[in-house]
């Protein structure tokens, strides 16, 4: 009668973690800048330039990505400010989307599991969260979203990979 | 009772001479007073008579069009291991010591359904214990468990997929409270880079479970994740040893394991061997951009294709595929025709590649033809193959502030072009044409290993 829902996981093993998502976990407090960095050498310049410049402000960043133009990055909340003074210093067209948080999936062996992105990237429309970047490990998936969609994404995920009991 | 487990690949058992040396370690931690529980290999690599290559070779040979059944050909890889099994117990019996040989469900090894990749869920050591009491040195058959019972059926004989028989060594060590679980290859340990690339790379004394996790995920292969997940979990010491030299190896434990030896600030320089292809979709920044992200998503999941380095943007979707899969996806996208919106607004087709192909072509001509029912939208889907990965393994490091720049910067001061960055709490990862691989492993391993020029 209640076979269509999800059971429960993480019963049955003793000695080696379970195949597949295990956790989700949510980490508030993130912007995400874009900087127009240009293409080619120059393109390449400005990449150190712009790194270089928030790495003397003593700011750690994450999700580095290198698009056609542009380069992103995510950092903490509280360092946006440092960081627009240093890219106006720089004069390099930016955008900051503030109020962003990382919805983290934890599987085991993420790069041996087909559909794990597809299965997220579902959870998340259904929860209304738009996926602004993301990065992956072997063992995680994490997801840039804003903040105020971050819980209930993180809900969705659990559910969809049956970390949440169910009652019949 | 001191249990140590120590396992044996391969090579350290493919000819009598060698297996006369493996079997003087175990003898020679017998002496000390250890009671050894031995994993082995199967003996050799493709081509040995009895190496698990050659079985499932052997297997296929009878008619390449007929897929084995995944149970058959559990079965069949398992005699490989057997076969080394009862061989190595042999030897210690004819240099004068008691063994006896066990198989994997022999040692109580239970595992999930999963025929050729299956996860060990417990493990009953009664018999390996009994074994050990009665003063006998223990071997047993890596790579290989018993599913679990079924309707009162004997259980099926499973496999744990590739590095098998390194988790067999780490779950047995589990299960048996081991002192230490020891790994015996054919290299003196773990090394801050592949040595076929940088001969004079070091080996680490010692290293985290989650480095050596890492580095074995980013492509190094002295030792086999799971097993170092598995000791993590257990918090059972591991050792990566040589069975050919007496050097003491790399000690894998925890940060409070390492006993005042400091974990390096980096372990080392990684890049994984095969190739992969990596896909930049020009979606445009439209309303409908998530819904296109989900739907190219849905497809690829029901081609079982697996994606990574996954990069979005405001008018882009990136992510790299196998390249045993590129053909696959690329018959699955090229011409691909979408609706977009519920009830649809418009279509979208795909068109992989600079020039658009005879199959895009087609789907294009019958759209034409369809008239201008709905708009249609082109999406290029820019293709960047014979790519693959280089990772710097840096826990301390990677998200120090100018760790980035500087790893950017070696890169393209040696005139490498990065597709593409990735970063963990682990590591910094750069996307480069294969033709760059070894000139970025050198530069990458010059500037943080040798050079340290982050401190």
């Amino acid at each position: 009668m209640y076979e269509h829902l999800p059971q429960p996981r993480g019963r049955r093993f003793f000695i080696e973690q379970e195949r597949g998502v295990t956790d989700v976990r949510v980490e508030v407090g993130l912007a995400h800048v874009r900087v127009r960095a240009g293409s080619g050498e120059r393109g390449l310049q400005n990449h150190l330039k712009i790194l270089d410049a928030i790495a003397e402000q003593g700011v750690s960043i994450s999700l580095v990505k290198i698009h056609h133009d542009w380069i992103t990055f995510a950092v903490n909340q509280a360092d946006v400010a440092k960081v627009s003074q240093r890219l106006e210093e720089l004069a390099l067209e930016y955008k900051i989307a503030p109020d962003l948080a990382l919805v983290i999936t934890i599987a085991s062996n993420m790069r041996e599991s087909a559909g794990i992105m597809a299965q997220i990237a579902e959870a998340l429309w259904e929860a209304s969260a738009t996926i602004i970047e993301t990065g992956d490990s072997h063992n995680t998936v994490q997801c840039l979203v804003p903040e105020g969609r971050a819980f209930a994404a993180a809900q969705a995920l659990r559910r969809r990979f049956r970390l949440v009991e169910v009652a019949p | 009772m001191k249990i140590l487990v120590m396992k044996f690949g391969g090579t350290s058992v493919d000819s009598p001479e060698h297996r006369e040396i493996a079997a003087r370690k175990v003898i020679r931690a017998k002496e000390d007073g250890f009671a050894p529980v031995v994993v082995v290999s199967a003996i050799g690599r493709r081509g040995a008579p009895y190496a698990t290559d050659t079985l499932i070779e052997f297997l296929r040979s009878i008619d390449p069009s007929v897929p084995p059944n995944p149970r058959e050909m559990d079965l069949m890889m398992a005699c490989g291991e057997i076969i080394s099994t009862v061989v190595m117990a042999h030897t210690l019996k004819t240099m004068g010591y008691d063994a006896v040989a066990l198989t994997g469900g022999q040692a109580g090894i239970i595992t999930d359904n999963e025929y050729g990749n299956a996860r060990v869920l417990q493990i009953h050591p009664q018999a390996i214990r009994h074994y050990l009491e009665a003063g006998k040195i223990v071997v047993v058959a890596g790579f290989q468990g018993v599913s679990e019972d079924k309707m009162g059926f004997h259980p099926d004989i499973t496999t744990l997929g590739r590095g098998g028989s390194d988790t067999t060594a780490s779950a047995v060590g589990a299960a048996l409270n081991a002192v230490a679980v020891e790994i015996y290859t054919d290299v003196n340990g773990v090394k801050t880079a592949d040595p076929d690339i940088i001969p004079d790379a070091k080996t680490l004394p010692v290293i985290s479970y989650e480095e050596v996790a890492e580095i074995a995920h980013q492509g190094a292969k002295v030792l086999h994740p799971r097993a170092a997940e598995i000791a993590m979990l257990h918090n059972i010491p591991l050792w990566v040893k040589c069975t050919f030299t007496d050097e003491a190896g790399t000690l894998v434990t925890s940060a409070e394991g390492a006993e005042g030896v400091e974990l390096p600030e980096v372990t080392g320089v990684t890049h994984i061997t095969g190739k992969i292809v990596y896909l930049i979709f020009h979606i445009g920044e439209v309303a409908e951009k998530p819904e296109i992200e989900l739907q190219i998503y849905r497809m690829l999941a029901q081609a079982d294709v697996n994606l990574y380095l996954n990069s979005y943007s405001h008018d882009t979707l990136s992510f790299a595929v196998p390249r045993e899969r590129w053909s696959l996806v690329q018959n699955l996208l090229d011409g691909l025709v979408m609706p977009v919106g519920n009830p649809p607004q418009r279509l979208v087709i795909f068109r992989v590649g600079e020039k658009p192909t005879r199959e895009y072509q087609l789907q294009k001509q019958m759209l034409d033809a369809l008239g201008n029912a709905l708009p249609v939208q082109e999406i290029v889907v820019d293709v960047l193959e014979n790519c693959t990965m280089v990772s710097l393994i840096a826990a301390k490091l990677s998200r120090r502030p100018g760790v980035m720049a500087l790893f950017l910067r070696t890169l393209y001061e040696a005139g490498i072009q990065v597709l593409q960055t990735a970063d963990s709490e682990m590591s910094l990862s750069c996307l480069v044409n294969e033709s760059d691989v070894e000139k970025a492993v050198r530069v990458l391993h010059e500037r943080f290993v040798t050079d340290r020029a982050y401190a």
